[in-house]
């Protein structure tokens, strides 16, 4: 039981840490990302290289004005 | 090249875990990574490529990468503006020494699993990409001539990525230690950057981004990343100015 409360508790902490809106942020935007190469692909497969670091820098933003609050 | 190009990944994981974590359950992480593909391959053999689905695994160790690797770099940008005191880590610094001073000596030497979790994936997600270049390409090719000895097509590409690993691990045995003379918190920095720019690189791949000069967009991941972490830092380092000035 000890070793299944740590090895949960190690995974909380590895994906969830300090900065939960990191996880959510990040899980949103890849399924946001599928959802749209899905739906329109001949959009989506040109401009999904430069989307993605923007988004992942965009949800490092966010997570980091939180903290400034 | 293709298996050096990949290799090197791995290497850059393990150095970068290795100096922020300890070489210790680095090197650990690694090899049990190396192990357990090694018994997927001897398992699986060349069906490999129909069993093994490369872009869930991609989406599912990418992710894990991403977040990590924002972490360590939401952290160090913190900890650089001066946003997150470091009389707390070391606070806990000293807690975590009191706490292991207090326990039996077998538990001085344990394992960090962060840094075994880190490596191993990094090595096994590498080290599967490394299996299919191999039998990709030498399932596609008749025969290897090596001076005069013949190879077939999966013996050759075998060849030519052991050649790979030792070039690789005698690079990483060289720079290892230059590299641990950094401070903790830039070298953080830099692995949240790296962690942040492979994680995105392989979470794209598996959702289907089609990255423009393949693993070379890696580099160009490391410098958006970086750029967009110094711009954080000087606009997180203004406010508190600010706030002193009025």
């Amino acid at each position: 039981m000890r070793f299944i409360k740590g090895f949960a508790a190690f995974w909380y902490d590895f994906i969830v840490g300090d900065s939960w809106e990191l996880a959510v942020g990040i899980l949103g935007l890849l399924i946001a990302l599928k959802l749209f190469d899905s739906a329109l692909p001949s959009v989506a497969d040109p401009t999904l290289y430069i989307l993605m670091p923007i988004a992942v820098v965009a949800v490092l933003g966010v997570s980091l004005a939180r903290a400034e609050r | 090249m293709a298996c050096i190009v990949e290799m090197v990944e791995a290497l850059t994981i393990i150095l970068a875990v290795g100096i922020t974590r300890g070489y210790r359950s680095a090197l650990i992480g690694g090899a049990t990574g190396a192990v357990a593909l090694g018994a997927i391959i001897v398992v699986f053999g060349q069906t490999l490529t129909e069993r093994v689905d490369l872009d869930v695994l991609r989406v599912l160790i990418g992710t894990l990468l991403l977040i990590f690797g924002l972490q360590w770099l939401r952290k160090a940008i913190l900890r650089a503006a001066g946003w997150k005191s470091l009389h707390d880590e070391e606070g806990i610094y000293r807690d975590n020494v009191k706490q292991l001073s207090a326990e039996s000596p077998a538990s001085a030497g344990l394992m960090d699993w962060l840094g075994f979790t880190v490596s191993f994936k990094g090595v096994f997600l590498e080290g599967l990409e490394v299996a299919f270049i191999v039998l990709t390409f030498g399932t596609s090719i008749q025969a290897v001539q090596l001076g005069t000895i013949s190879f077939t097509g999966v013996e050759g590409a075998s060849l030519a990525a052991l050649a790979a690993l030792v070039l690789v691990a005698i690079v990483g045995g060289a720079v290892h230690k230059p590299l641990a003379l950094v401070p903790e918190n830039q070298l953080k920095f830099v692995v949240g950057i790296m962690l942040t720019a492979f994680g995105t690189f392989w979470a794209g791949e598996g959702i289907g981004v089609e990255w423009p000069g393949l693993d070379l967009a890696i580099l160009a991941l490391l410098v958006i990343y970086s750029v967009a972490a110094w711009v954080a830092l000087i606009a997180m380092k203004r406010v508190p100015q600010m706030a002193v000035a009025h």
